[in-house]
């Protein structure tokens, strides 16, 4: 994921140059068949999961003997799954604007400012992608039991917050590295003010930045577990949900929520992808 | 092209003993000058010279660390660089990437209010003005590199400024190109009557198009003049090397009862100096221009500078010399009329110059 806002120029057959075996055409089918063999790996859970999801049995059946979409309606009729799901997108929308501001104006400030330390407050700002979510989880917790965050709405924003933010930092930072500040100093000349230059000029050139860093915040908020698990308490989450659900009772509508959401995921990757591309077609 | 009543008068521009430090570097040292409404004057210098900071301080993209400018009398160090209604054209032409050329054009307009009717048509006569109507809606990225430059000075003007400030605006273009907007630039200039405060380090380029010249070294003053002056009658060592290409000689000027002489020791000759002006005698220095020394062939001089061909150099409208005299390498430059490919290397010549051609450089000793 982090990836795709940094090194958003690599394309496949770049691989060709670095590796001479990959010319001619025999190197054209060796590379397909491994390429295709990576992408088959990592579907593999959309393969089996799907199918489930869509299965008649009632218990997790693959291949299904036969199909029936009633887990699906088993989970939107469920008032746990849909107030878990509910509960889930709020905190998401939440965490998105956090992060994105607090990511962004972050990422201002260590592109822009002259400061002694700017290395450690950097590892600092990217510091939760690092350390293990587990330990983060119990110092929250600790932490959050003293504030009466725990089974609190803006308990789970600022836990998973402190998760989201890096991704928001790291991709506007990256867009910042790109920018020509020449542009703001034109815009002054012309006759813009800091506040005009910036709404007119330099948002509107970082924005793809800003915008794929607030899709990742969602998608990072919307996939926790493990701080949820902590300080949600009585009110789930979907992936608490989904764990509660596991480890209960089994049933096919795990397999449809999941699918769902694999689902949401791949839909806020290609609009994330369409936005850069567009934005790379039209400014080159 | 534009109309006259359209024509803009240029604002006065004055830097008054400027100075700005970046930590213990010195990089605008005590500079002063002033430009004329509606002249063409250009800083020149190799760079770290100071001239780009000069002109960043000018636009309010600098503080001095002391010293002031005046726009019209006013002093606007204190004024950002937003409300100063400085047009600026930067070296990379600093255009909008996510505008097209008409609302890049637009953009100081539409910061200044101006009516959306009204707009429509000074983008239609800045555009004119640069030769570049029917590119409205590409975005710069589909445009030359001289294009965009026309699109940069389009959107610097576009709002008539008194003041327009270029930082080596045609750095990025090749040699024919450039020529073609210097001349273009001079000729915008001419119909809008712009100031114009000019950086560049080429100095073909400051004498093309200057009205006066403004040589720095080291963030100091070293010269200022209109192009003749500077070429002809440069006042030290350094605007003798810089501009243009010179032979620079140690002299020593004496007084010999009536008359004064000055003895070139490094071309082992002593000259009568003109009578009807005066020389200060001491030491100095002494610069001649390559295409005002000649060589003739050894076998037809008795007497002169004596020195060997050491390189030939044939540049199309000039063939140049190097020419060794006393192991000091001499420059000389033959136009095309005057030389019919009748020396080789290694030929013994004599070199000639008119003693007029004689450049006097004072104060400086090695």
């Amino acid at each position: 994921m982090l990836v795709l806002g940094i090194h958003n120029n690599t394309r496949i057959f770049d691989l060709a140059i670095y590796m001479p075996i990959l010319h001619g055409k025999l190197g054209k089918i060796l590379l397909w068949s491994i390429v295709v063999l990576i992408l088959f790996f990592l579907a593999i859970p959309l393969f089996v999961v799907f199918p489930i999801s869509l299965s008649a049995s009632s218990y997790l059946e693959f291949p299904p003997k036969s199909l029936s979409s009633q887990w699906y309606a088993n989970y939107f009729s469920s008032h746990a799954w849909i107030s878990a799901t509910i509960l889930s997108f709020k905190v998401a929308l939440m965490v998105m604007a956090v992060a994105s501001i607090i990511g962004t104006t972050a990422a201002f400030g260590l592109n822009r400012g002259r400061f002694r330390w700017k290395g450690g407050v950097f590892v600092l700002i990217l510091s939760p992608m690092i350390i293990p979510t587990i330990v983060i989880s119990v110092g929250i917790y600790s932490f959050f039991a003293k504030l009466g965050l725990i089974e609190n709405y803006w308990g789970l924003v600022l836990g998973h917050s402190i998760l989201a933010t890096p991704f928001v930092f790291i991709n506007v930072f990256a867009a910042l590295q790109g920018f020509d500040r020449t542009l703001e100093k034109a815009s002054a000349s012309l006759g813009a003010n800091p506040i005009r230059t910036f709404y007119y000029i330099t948002f509107p050139l970082i924005r793809p930045g800003v915008f794929v860093g607030a899709l990742f915040a969602f998608l990072v908020s919307f996939d926790e577990l493990v701080i949820s698990m902590w300080i949600s308490g009585s009110r789930h989450t979907l992936p608490v949900q989904m764990w509660m659900d596991v480890r209960l009772e089994i049933n096919p509508t795990l397999a449809a929520v999941s699918s769902l959401l694999i689902g949401l995921s791949i839909l806020t990757f290609f609009s994330a992808e369409a936005v850069r591309r567009r934005t790379e077609r039209k400014y080159g | 092209m534009r109309s006259e009543e359209n024509t803009i008068s240029g604002a006065q521009i004055e830097v008054r003993s400027l100075t700005k430090h970046f930590g213990p570097v010195k990089a605008v040292d005590a500079l002063s000058f002033t430009a004329q409404p509606g002249s063409f004057v250009t800083l020149l210098g190799p760079s770290g010279s100071g001239k780009t900071t000069t002109l960043n301080i000018i636009a309010g993209f600098e503080s001095p660390t002391s010293g002031e400018v005046l726009l019209d009398s006013k002093p606007i160090t204190l004024i950002p660089t937003y409300k100063r209604n400085i047009g600026m054209v930067f070296q990379n032409y600093a255009l909008f990437p996510h505008m097209t050329v008409s609302q890049n054009v637009a953009y100081p307009l539409q910061m200044r209010s101006v009516q959306k009717s009204l707009i429509h048509e000074r983008i239609r006569d800045a555009l004119q003005m640069v030769q570049l109507e029917g590119f409205e809606k590409r975005y710069p990225r589909q445009l030359s590199g001289g294009q965009q430059q026309r699109v940069a000075i389009a959107r610097a003007l576009v709002f008539n400024p008194p003041l327009l400030l270029m930082d080596e605006p045609l750095g990025a273009l090749d040699k024919k190109l450039r020529e073609q907007m210097q001349i273009e630039i001079k000729h915008i200039q001419n119909q809008t009557g712009v100031t114009v405060v000019y950086v560049t380090h080429d100095q073909e380029e400051a004498l093309v198009m200057s009205d006066k010249i403004i040589i720095l070294n080291h963030g100091r003053l070293q010269q200022i003049g209109n192009p003749r002056e500077i070429y002809d009658q440069p006042q030290n060592r350094f605007v003798a090397d810089f501009i243009g290409e010179t032979n620079l000689f140690e002299a020593k000027i004496r007084h010999e009862n009536s008359r004064s002489v000055v003895a070139l020791h490094e071309l082992g000759a002593t000259l009568d100096l003109p009578v009807n002006r005066s020389f200060a005698a001491g030491k100095c220095h002494v610069s001649i221009r390559p295409e005002m020394l000649w060589l003739e062939n050894k076998a037809h001089k008795r007497s002169g500078i004596e020195g060997r061909i050491e390189e030939l150099i044939y540049i199309g409208e000039s063939t140049k010399y190097i020419v060794n005299v006393r192991n000091k390498h001499v420059v000389i430059r033959h136009p095309k009329r005057v030389d019919r490919g009748l020396f080789k290397k290694g030929d013994q010549v004599v070199l000639w110059f008119n003693i007029a051609d004689m450049v006097f450089i004072d104060g400086e000793t090695p």
